[in-house]
């Protein structure tokens, strides 16, 4: 697997630097990225990105985030959430800051069988607006996710900071807040977690 | 007529959408946040019928490690023996442990009871957990009992420890940390081979209006605290709430000698009337 991954990066590597200008509108971009601390402790989540170029007849861009949980190696016997999305951009080229918005939905697979789990499998609708921000090599990114429950919804605010390594290659740390609360009980809950992570524009 | 029947049209596929709508919210699942007040699983696990229904297990094996005998008892006919042999290791531990799920979940206001007697050929002096309120995985998050790799191990948020001739009340409320346990209130001296009854009055949040109350043989053990005897202190980790186990449970140290330790009349319920033994 080390060997896998090793050539994989060793792979992005070469191709960068000779390719040609690339740009988050024109290339289709690949990601993979790592955490995480949660709230007070740290739990392993690995996450895989695929987002497309923009389709500039209709200034839309589809994305999907396939993550998986309790582990760094991206397969996980216990949870995975898979959550495709198709973004509408208010431009059609890359500008210092531009907004897009999106529908998707939010897959959450639940296989642990314990007696004492309540987590079970469903499907929710997802809402994005979403602002970006770029100066030099520098990118913000700031989704926020608005998810539909029966018994609630959540907000989620997803920042995250990038920096062009090269032509192709980006590093990125993202920490996503959440806001999670049920209508019924007034209840909420708060929950943060931190990525690091590298993003790749073919 | 044409007007009239396009209006109809329209407020049919209107009715139509709102109809999917309704449907398609009402299919979608709850928020991964656990509700707070559920209801939780009252239980009596007194032995008087001869088996160990309604407990889960981490034991090596039942037949040696977790016996019904006839004497001695604390009430009835029945108690459990426990026995913690040097070689019982088991799910990353040495353990002989008995578990009680659904009893410990987010604000909910909970009493355990149960008797317990060290056998007068114990003899290990270290440390020895006599039953503990285990933290569980955020399932609701994701989350499950074997990431890979463990990032972070501690101690349960509350324990009770036998220690050196002494039963502690422990917290802990670092999940990163193995060796930040705290003492609430006064280490009790404990007789071998004499019968202790003891209850927990626990509030289980994952904020500063969680408490516990502890009483040893009807002597209440925790501090007071200018009011009551209310010990407040975060004890969840995270809202899947905990689950409660009783037994020995020595951790990565290996026992130096078999240590015997009886228990009897565990109750989980809403009342100190409830579950005193």
């Amino acid at each position: 697997m080390k060997k896998v991954i090793s050539f994989f990066f060793f792979f992005l590597l070469i191709q960068s630097a000779f390719a040609q200008e690339k740009s988050d509108f024109s290339n289709p971009q690949f990601s993979i990225d790592f955490g995480s601390f949660r709230n007070r402790y740290l739990y392993p989540i690995t996450n895989l990105k695929y987002v497309s170029p923009l389709l500039k007849k209709a200034n839309v861009k589809f994305s999907a985030r396939l993550r998986s949980y309790g582990t760094l190696y991206f397969f996980s016997k216990s949870a995975y959430d898979f959550t495709p999305q198709a973004e509408y951009y208010f431009t059609k080229e890359m500008k210092p800051l531009y907004f897009s918005t999106g529908l998707g939905a939010d897959v959450r697979l639940r296989f642990v069988g314990d007696p004492r789990s309540f987590a079970t499998s469903s499907v929710e609708p997802i809402f994005s607006l979403s602002f970006h921000g770029n100066y030099k090599k520098i990118y913000l990114d700031m989704p926020l996710w608005t998810r539909f429950y029966s018994n609630g919804i959540s907000l989620a605010l997803l920042p995250e900071f990038s920096v062009h390594a090269s032509n192709s290659i980006s590093i990125f740390l993202r920490e996503e807040v959440s806001y999670l609360s049920i209508y019924k009980m007034q209840t909420h809950e708060w929950r943060q977690d931190v990525f690091l992570g590298v993003k790749y524009l073919f | 007529m044409n007007t009239n029947f396009m209006r109809s049209m329209n407020e049919t596929k209107t009715a139509f959408l709102f109809l999917l709508t309704v449907i398609f919210m009402a299919s979608c699942g709850k928020v991964s946040t656990a509700e707070p007040n559920q209801s939780f699983d009252h239980f009596i696990g007194d032995f008087e019928n001869g088996n160990l229904s309604g407990f889960h297990f981490l034991v090596v094996d039942t037949n040696v490690n977790t016996i019904i005998v006839n004497n001695p008892v604390r009430k009835g006919n029945h108690a459990l023996k426990n026995t913690l042999r040097p070689d019982n290791y088991i799910f990353n531990g040495y353990r002989t442990e008995l578990s009680v799920y659904n009893c410990a979940k987010y604000k909910t206001d909970v009493y355990y009871g149960f008797s317990v007697m060290i056998d007068t050929s114990y003899s290990d002096n270290q440390y020895n957990l006599v039953c503990q309120w285990q933290d569980l995985p955020n399932y609701l998050q994701g989350e499950n009992w074997e990431p890979s790799p463990v990032l972070h191990g501690s101690p349960p948020p509350v324990q009770l420890t036998y220690v050196n001739g002494t039963f502690e009340l422990r917290m802990n409320d670092n999940p990163n940390s193995s060796n930040q346990t705290f003492l609430v209130g006064n280490a009790q001296t404990i007789n071998k081979g004499q019968w202790y009854d003891l209850v927990f009055h626990i509030y289980w949040c994952d904020d500063a209006a969680a408490f516990i109350e502890a009483w040893l043989n009807g002597n209440v053990f925790t501090p007071f605290n200018g009011t009551d005897n209310k010990y407040y202190k975060r004890n969840l980790y995270t809202r899947d709430g905990n689950y409660f186990k009783f037994g020995q449970y020595r951790g990565k140290d290996q026992p130096l000698h078999t240590n015997v330790i009886y228990f009897d009349e565990i109750k989980v319920g809403s009342s100190y009337s409830e579950v005193a033994p």
